[in-house]
């Protein structure tokens, strides 16, 4: 069995624990019953530690870090969220983000599964060391801002949910998610600057201009200026609650179209990523 | 009376006005107009013809785009306006700031102020004598000895650094669109290409580019590991140059300018007889024609126009196409025009004679060359500062978070308050946990 055979194998086992997952999480929420959520815990950090292997196995085959195109950058997007959700939702009693996280996770890891496995050579362009520290800090960005949608999706239905023992166990209250939802876009705000930053510096060095509105580079920014916004009304004008979260929500949403819509729609220099 | 009146006036119209200006709600509305035309400009092709625009958004959007400069949205009136008011909010906002930033970094730190806080963060006793104890794991090791109003305190702040977060990253932002703008104005960018033997000046400058070699290197399965152009930079008026290697990723630097390893294409050697004399010989690249003028009365203006080059080349149903890159059966698509006239297009192979009348051209020796990028941006050091700030600038406001602690003596018991303006609930629930590890313990 070679490094690519390994690496499916690994990659579907992934996708199944990821799955596995989101519908315990669900089954925790939807039924209020503690068990299922525990499990679901334990689930996610198998198949997050699985997944981690999974992009070492392809390193290795394929002798650069799997950042270079759709299927690599879909499979560590879903690992940052993972990543992400993992270190920010350590405590139990923001058990029931997971509910809203996983699934999110699990659609990314499916959209991956639909890309080309191939393991390319990379293009003259890309072979350089800021590859690596462009697309791992948009991967620790994005994967931020899934969380922070997840975050804010269960702050939107906060309202519907009944109050109960249960609740108050494993469901922070309004105003804990709304603060955790600032410190995980607060901590994406700030790789995205650097996501930014290192990318334009990259391509100063590859294209002789360090910003040509590219579509990418455009709504790169289109997504920086909404978190900016965010931050500000935050900040200065104490926008809390309902309207920040929507504001995450819509966020998220220019990040997914940041990377599928202009890779698929919009002729880009970055058209491979 | 009257001029003190009118002085008065202006005086609270200047301030109205600079107030409207460094505002905050301003900040906002042109962030978000600004994002809006970005959302345009990402979305509607830049740069397009009208018939472009007229096949995917029909006639009358196709219009509205032009009318309104969509097609260009960066560079139009409107966009630069707005990106030159943001400048102007971020300079004054700076520049206002500036003050109170520095008095409370200066002198908002302390006891006094501390005991006017209505509401503290969080607010615990502990037992006696163990105050010390709690902040030194809390994380304030030094706390200073006070009495005020003849009661005793023990005060300390920390991360004071971080009241600067919010200031440095505006200014970053502020040299980084300066930076940016002064690029816009002051960059070059222009490029040069030929092959190896070649040597081409560049325009409006005394530099010119000599092509040593260039060379594509291959890995098995046809993919482009590398493009490797060797260059000699001279400088025509110091009479020096400088050598060197100029790769995708990493560009030779030379009398301050970068030459970029851009793009490739074929170019072939094109000769053109009558009869067999030889008239004319040079070198084209795909894309390129060599005209043949009044050479007598009855054949002149006669071009050729070399399309597209084929190392490889097969025929398929959608027309020539080259099987691999490598040199194996080389022809080049091509017109023929008199008089601005296309008289013939065909496929080419290397030696046969292409004729009209008593002329003919031939293809020969075809080989790479290499496109050159020539750019400079003075500006580039400034831009770069001005991110490098703003990064600073988040961290310190995400992640250095001032915070003050003060202890006061009560008789048998001691109360600990703390106080930060963000990240309360974090600094509360760190000293509500220490407090119960420390009553677990004891």
């Amino acid at each position: 069995m070679n490094y690519m055979q390994a690496e499916t194998i690994l990659f579907v086992i992934t996708a199944i624990a990821y799955l596995a997952s989101a519908v315990l999480y669900i089954l925790f929420f939807a039924l209020k019953k503690e068990k299922p959520g525990e499990i679901a815990g334990y689930v996610l950090l198998g198949a997050f530690i699985v997944h981690t292997v999974a992009l070492i196995v392809r390193s290795i085959g394929a002798g650069r870090l799997p950042l270079s195109n759709q299927y690599e950058f879909a499979t560590s997007f879903a690992w940052g969220i993972a990543l992400s959700y993992l270190f920010f939702a350590r405590k139990k009693k923001y058990r029931a983000l997971g509910t809203f996280v996983a699934p999110v996770i699990f659609i990314i890891i499916g959209y991956a599964a639909m890309q080309s496995r191939e393991v390319n050579e990379l293009m003259p362009a890309l072979q350089s060391n800021w590859l690596f520290i462009h697309v791992s800090t948009a991967i620790i960005s994005y994967g931020s801002f899934g969380v922070a949608f997840g975050g804010s999706l269960m702050y939107l239905m906060r309202d519907r949910i009944h109050e109960t023992e249960f609740t108050r166990h494993y469901f922070p209250d309004k105003e804990r998610l709304d603060v955790l939802n600032y410190r995980i876009i607060s901590f994406g705000f700030l790789f995205l600057t650097l996501v930014i930053v290192t990318g334009a510096i990259w391509a100063q060095k590859a294209w002789g201009r360090y910003w040509t509105w590219d579509p990418k580079e455009t709504w790169s920014l289109v997504t920086w200026i909404i978190y900016a916004i965010y931050l500000h009304l935050r900040i200065t004008r104490g926008w809390r609650g309902k309207k920040a979260a929507w504001f995450a929500v819509i966020g998220f949403i220019c990040v997914i179209f940041t990377y599928i819509g202009v890779n698929t729609w919009i002729p880009s220099i970055h058209s491979y990523a | 009376m009257w001029a003190a009146g009118l002085l008065f006036g202006r005086t609270r119209a200047l301030k109205k006005i600079l107030r409207v200006f460094s505002s905050m709600r301003l900040a906002l509305i042109l962030l978000g107009l600004i994002m809006l035309a970005c959302v345009l400009g990402g979305i509607i092709p830049q740069g397009a013809l009208l018939q472009d625009y007229q096949n995917v958004f029909g006639d009358t959007f196709s219009r509205v785009i032009l009318f309104a400069g969509l097609d260009r949205v960066f560079t139009v009136w409107w966009f630069v306006l707005l990106i030159g008011l943001l400048l102007v909010n971020l300079f004054l906002c700076s520049l206002i700031r500036f003050p109170s930033t520095l008095k409370l970094y200066r002198e908002g730190f302390n006891l006094s102020n501390c005991l006017l806080q209505k509401k503290p963060s969080f607010e615990l006793s502990v037992p006696a004598g163990s105050s010390r104890d709690f902040l030194k794991k809390l994380g304030f090791k030094k706390p200073l000895f006070q009495t005020v109003d003849g009661v005793h305190y023990l005060y300390q702040s920390r991360n004071r650094l971080g009241v600067w977060g919010s200031w440095l990253s505006h200014l970053g932002m502020l040299v980084i669109v300066v930076g940016f703008a002064l690029g816009q104005l002051l960059h070059v960018d222009t490029s040069i290409y030929g092959v190896p033997g070649q040597t081409k000046q560049v325009e409006g400058y005394d530099i010119a580019v000599q092509i040593d070699a260039f060379e594509i290197i291959l890995r098995d399965d046809h993919t482009v590991e590398q493009y490797i152009a060797d260059l000699t930079i001279h400088h025509l008026k110091d009479n020096t140059s400088v050598k060197g290697q100029s790769k995708v990723n990493h560009p030779l630097q030379a009398y301050g300018m970068s030459f970029l390893q851009n793009a490739t294409g074929w170019a072939v050697k094109v000769s053109s007889f009558k009869g067999e004399e030889l008239l004319d010989e040079r070198i084209i690249c795909a894309g390129e024609s060599m005209e043949l003028k009044d050479l007598n009365e009855d054949h002149t203006d006669l071009a050729l126009v070399v399309h597209a080059f084929y190392p490889d080349v097969i025929m398929t149903p959608a027309g020539p196409r080259t099987k691999s890159p490598y040199l194996n059966n080389p022809a080049a698509l091509f017109s023929l025009y008199y008089q601005g006239k296309l008289v013939g297009q065909d496929l080419a192979g290397m030696g046969y004679d292409i004729k009209a009348s008593d002329y003919r051209f031939v293809l020969s020796s075809p080989q790479p060359y290499t496109l050159i990028q020539i750019v400079s941006d003075p500006s580039l050091p400034l831009v770069l500062a001005g991110g490098v700030l703003m990064l600073i600038g988040f961290f310190l406001a995400f992640y250095l978070r001032p915070q003050q602690v003060w202890v006061r003596y009560e008789e048998g018991r001691e109360r600990v308050y703390g106080y930060t303006k963000k990240g309360a609930d974090l600094f509360s629930d760190k000293a509500a946990m220490l407090l119960k590890e420390m009553n677990t313990t004891t």
